[in-house]
């Protein structure tokens, strides 16, 4: 991890994972649409409906699965004072606020047909929506403060108590009388699912883990080069400050 | 194919579905890639106006190669 | 310990000088509350069915207004700088004034609850229940929202940041708040609820302190 501080060989690496996770993400996607959209049955009592667990399903995977990450990042920000771990937070936090946003929709639009309502108070629905304020506090947070690293350490810590909400998040179907379906994939004894349903959702979450990554690296870097041309601008005015008085040297 | 598009009355809702979630998630990956573009024509001209106006250069920046600078939040060295 | 009780007396103190964070909170609270019978109409029903959110409602938002001042102006003076040089340590200083908040804001809501309750037409039963609940709520929202208010301390349009971000973390508490007082207006046991609200407290008490004291830190940097 430690290996990973220098801005500079971290975007060496990233530099050379982007085409590949592009490659793959767009090679899952097909393939798992392709599944979704053709070669997998209708469900027996939701009809063709059940092809929005497609999209609905994986997206709520990532929106928890990138929230831990931002956490995990945030952590090592906050421990080790971690240079690139604070931009791993920043850059994931608009990709998670996005899937959140995502599954919010389309479980929306999967609710009509099979509930004959858009949206209902329960357990599990509140609680990704509080998810989705947290994502949006934590953008707030870090743009809130003219010091950028000031906005970034407070968000890592909003970050790390918001954690408290993804176990509640997957565990709110078997807590409470939800009326969202209890959970099916990871259980006990196994998935309840079967493998012509398994395979799509199974691919298509592996598609947006792919599409996390590529968007993070492009992000990741475009939140480095920002960090250099702030350096660079406080160089140039530092320097134009000396050109014109140049017997005052800084304390 | 109408059988694809209707997808048994359901049609709507699920390209709905599908749409917002293509939607979305193209939109965040072109709103990156701009977001990387811009940042990186930013530093090339900011490079450039550098080299214009001072040919010595600040030592810091430049001459450094292993981006140690960028470990220091305030700024490069002064 | 006496600087602990110092800095209470003196956030309690300056707070009533400057026309009291606690009165203008219950005013907030009495207005708000009495919005609702004249919008919703004085049906006692429908009053007696929402009376218990109506009431909790106001009572978060009268805290979120008294949090922005937590540790704003002391940040911004200096004396915060100084509390964090002195023996006591950070997180008792933290500790204080949100003792301090919760006299000034918490502790009036309290006493003013019963009278909202009767404006309200809630019953006996449910009135001892809430009063209750709001005794084991009202410190955790104190708690939970020092956090915000230590996180946005120095922020630009830190106020409404403050709300965005500390309203997430009051929903359980509310939940459980208003859970409470209709189990017991139903004559349902509310004692799930208030040990909810219990282990809530028990919760937020060194989560809020943590991360204040965390994100004051960071500010203090």
């Amino acid at each position: 991890m430690h290996r990973f501080a220098n801005p500079k060989r971290f975007l060496r690496i990233a530099a050379v994972v982007l085409p590949w996770s592009t490659a793959l993400t767009v090679a899952l996607l097909g393939l798992g649409l392709y599944f979704a959209l053709l070669a997998s049955p209708a469900d027996y009592q939701q009809g063709e409906s059940v092809r929005i667990m497609y999209v609905h399903v994986p997206a709520a995977w990532m929106a928890l699965f990138v929230y831990s990450c931002l956490a995990a990042a945030s952590a090592v920000a906050l421990i080790w004072k971690h240079p690139v771990a604070d931009l791993v937070a920043k850059a994931s936090a608009p990709i998670g606020a996005c899937f959140t946003f995502i599954a919010l929709a389309t479980g929306s639009i999967w609710g009509k047909p099979m509930w004959g309502v858009w949206w209902v108070w329960d357990a599990r629905l509140t609680s990704v929506l509080i998810l989705f304020f947290f994502y949006m506090g934590h953008i707030a947070l870090t743009s809130a403060f003219e010091d950028a690293s000031r906005g970034e350490r407070a968000a890592a810590i909003l970050a790390l108590v918001g954690f408290i909400n993804i176990p509640v998040i997957k565990w709110s179907v078997d807590w409470w009388n939800t009326l969202h379906q209890p959970a099916s994939m990871i259980r006990m004894d196994g998935p309840a699912i079967h493998t012509s349903m398994l395979a799509p959702l199974l691919i298509m979450a592996a598609a947006f883990t792919a599409y996390y990554v590529t968007v993070l690296i492009l992000r990741l870097r475009g939140e480095i080069l920002t960090r250099k041309i702030g350096a660079l601008r406080m160089t140039r005015i530092q320097d134009r400050q000396e050109e014109r008085t140049p017997h005052m040297k800084e304390v | 194919m109408p059988n694809f598009l209707d997808m048994g009355a359901y049609g709507s809702f699920i390209w709905t579905a599908y749409g917002i979630a293509a939607l979305v998630m193209a939109g965040l990956f072109v709103a990156s890639w701009w977001r990387l573009r811009a940042r990186e024509t930013a530093l090339a001209d900011l490079l450039e106006t550098f080299e214009e106006s001072t040919p010595v250069g600040p030592v810091g920046v430049l001459a450094n190669d292993s981006c140690d600078d960028l470990d220091d939040r305030n700024g490069p060295p002064s | 310990m006496t600087g602990f009780w110092l800095i209470v007396r003196r956030d309690v103190v300056m707070a009533w000088r400057q026309g009291g964070d606690g009165f203008m909170a219950i005013m907030f609270f009495l207005i708000t509350v009495t919005l609702f019978p004249l919008s919703v109409g004085p049906e006692s029903t429908i009053l007696a069915r929402i009376g218990a959110a109506v009431v909790w409602v106001a009572a978060l938002l009268a805290t979120l207004l008294s949090l922005e001042r937590m540790f704003q102006s002391d940040f911004e003076d200096g004396s915060l700088d100084l509390m964090a040089i002195t023996p006591l340590s950070l997180e008792a200083v933290v500790l204080a004034k949100c003792l301090a908040n919760w006299l000034l804001t918490g502790a009036p809501l309290l006493l003013a609850a019963p009278v909202l309750a009767m404006m309200l037409h809630m019953d006996r039963e449910g009135l001892a229940i809430f009063v209750t609940a709001m005794a084991l709520g009202t410190p955790s929202l104190v708690f939970t929202g020092a956090i915000g208010a230590a996180l946005t301390v120095g922020a630009r349009r830190g106020g409404v940041l403050l709300t965005l971000l500390v309203l997430p973390l009051y929903i359980p508490v509310l939940i459980f708040g208003v859970g409470a007082v209709e189990a017991a207006v139903m004559g349902q046991p509310a004692q799930p609820h208030l040990l909810v609200l219990g282990g809530l407290l028990l919760g937020t008490l060194p989560l809020g302190l943590w991360a204040s004291t965390a994100a004051l830190r960071q500010a203090l940097e």
